[in-house]
């Protein structure tokens, strides 16, 4: 019995220690916990786009609409464009980085595609082509051109540079204006020195001339002077100038040199010349005597000043341009009027018939 | 003998009881005292798979959560990592990040709670060059989180 009280009161002193061990152990502890972090990193990546119609996205040469790459493998990207509205590319995206001058150029190359790659193609407005127009503007008492379709396109193939070609195409306007003006009265005195020292003799000058080529673009004017190539000009001799077995021909003054250009058509109305250097011309003309039984197609000297190719043949003052009749007067150049000169000597022969009579009676 | 044994113990009950009593009686004090065990719980986040190509993606947050601290007593968590994602096939292949807490974007090593609602928000960040020359495949990575319940 006495060991059972004695237990009874070691558990009534036990239940009065017990927390106060408790609160020893819990003022400092630790323990650990784990998370896992993961990600996986795929085996391939996708090449995709957004494209407008006709354009196309080459991958190493090969056109590909949407395709799987290895990972780390290395590809060059091109652009081909075909669009019918001819316009041009504006930019070039992969995944929002613009790469336009890469792959408009050479190409853009990825070295190791590590992410898949979406393409953008935006194209720039519809080129609606430039216009290239040619005038030409004849000065007063200038001689007119005769110009074919085919010269006025030689004449802008001769003007045009490339880079004006492309600037049409891309829509600018280019005038070309070609320009003939008499400039007789501002010729200066050294410019008809240098044509008469080429001419003396042969020719005698008609008319001066300055023929220009303007190209007027959206920004600048310019005085085309030098061409990339001759040029075939073709002028109406005035009719001013125009003469029975009159030849002519056209001398150009540029920087200082005079050139004799020789007349290329047969026309005895027209003077055909070519030239790719362009300031003043002198229109130089000879005439020539047709002597009897010469060709009047030939250089010749008319007799009349005066000539009128309609004028009726009958008056038998004219020489016949169509005409080889040998009896028609030679053409000496001497320009007194015949029937002046046969009338005087008969009213002289009638006065001195007359005279003498009056002298016997 | 059962019988005296009773009254003995029930002298020894009553007299204890009869001690109270009298202690009141005569105006003595009596310490009351009571332990309150320190409890809190410690949020971690939870495992996360990282997005391909992300250069930070949110990890969760280190937070303390009903805390009852002695008041001399800190909670501070402590974070181990190798900063290494392993590739599961070839371990050579790996892919450098680290763990930042997004507050000041500095690399979270370890911090100090005090009370409940504070925490620290997480992010794994790897860098677009590491991303960049990564081979393919399955990386993974475990990390540790220290808890102590310590002296301030």
């Amino acid at each position: 019995m006495k060991k059972i009280v004695c237990f009874l009161l070691s558990l009534c002193l036990l239940s009065f220690s017990v927390p106060a061990v408790y609160a020893e152990e819990q003022s400092s502890y630790s323990y650990d916990d784990t998370t896992k972090i993961s990600v996986t990193v795929p085996e391939y990546h996708s090449v995709t786009g957004e494209l407008p119609d006709g354009v196309v996205l080459y991958m190493d040469g090969n056109a590909v609409d949407s395709t799987n790459v290895k990972r780390l493998s290395s590809h060059t990207f091109t652009i081909g464009n075909t669009d019918e509205n001819n316009r041009k590319i504006d930019k070039v995206y992969v995944n929002g980085e613009d790469i336009t001058d890469e792959i408009t150029g050479e190409g853009y190359t990825v070295p190791s595609v590590y992410e898949d790659l979406f393409f953008t193609v935006t194209l720039g407005d519809e080129i609606v082509p430039g216009n290239l127009e040619f005038n030409s503007e004849i000065g007063e008492n200038a001689p007119t051109l005769d110009l074919t379709p085919e010269d006025i396109q030689a004449i802008e193939d001769a003007v045009l540079t490339d880079e004006d070609r492309e600037s049409v195409k891309n829509g600018s306007q280019i005038n070309i204006t070609l320009s003939v003006t008499d400039v007789g009265d501002s010729i200066t005195d050294e410019e008809k020195s240098l044509v008469d020292a080429l001419i003396s003799g042969e020719f005698t000058p008609g008319e001066y001339l300055d023929i220009e080529i303007l190209k007027t673009t959206e920004n600048e004017e310019t005085y085309v002077t030098q061409l990339s190539k001759e040029i075939k000009l073709t002028l109406t001799i005035p009719e001013y100038l125009r003469a029975e077995n009159r030849t002519f021909a056209m001398v150009r003054l540029h920087d200082g040199e005079a050139t004799l250009l020789e007349d290329l058509d047969d026309s005895a109305d027209t003077i055909t010349f070519r030239s790719d250097k362009f300031s003043v011309y002198v229109l130089v003309y000879a005439d020539a005597a047709v002597l009897p039984g010469q060709d009047s197609s030939e250089p010749s000297v008319d007799f009349v000043g005066d000539v009128d190719s309609s004028t009726d043949d009958s008056d038998g003052a004219i020489a016949d341009q169509n005409s080889n009749n040998p009896t028609d007067t030679a053409n000496t150049g001497d320009t007194a009027p015949l029937t002046l000169l046969v009338l005087f000597l008969t009213v002289s022969a009638i006065t001195l018939c007359l005279f003498g009579k009056k002298k016997e009676n | 003998m059962k019988k005296a044994a009773a009254v003995i113990l029930a002298s020894i009950i009553t007299s204890l009881a009869v001690t109270s009593v009298s202690v009141h009686a005569e105006d003595r004090s009596t310490l009351i005292t009571t332990t309150i065990s320190p409890a809190f719980t410690v949020t971690i986040p939870l495992s996360v798979k990282v997005p391909f190509n992300s250069i930070s993606t949110d990890f969760g947050s280190v937070s303390l959560d009903a805390a009852r601290l002695e008041s001399d007593k800190c909670v501070v968590v402590t974070l181990e990592t190798d900063n290494t994602l392993d590739n599961k096939s070839n371990p050579d292949e790996t892919i450098p990040y680290s763990i930042h807490d997004k507050s000041d974007d500095s690399v979270f090593v370890s911090e100090t709670y005090i009370s409940t609602g504070e925490k620290s928000d997480l992010s794994i960040n790897i860098k677009q060059d590491d991303w960049n020359s990564a081979y393919a495949g399955d990386y993974e990575d475990t990390v540790t989180f220290h808890i102590q319940y310590t002296d301030k």
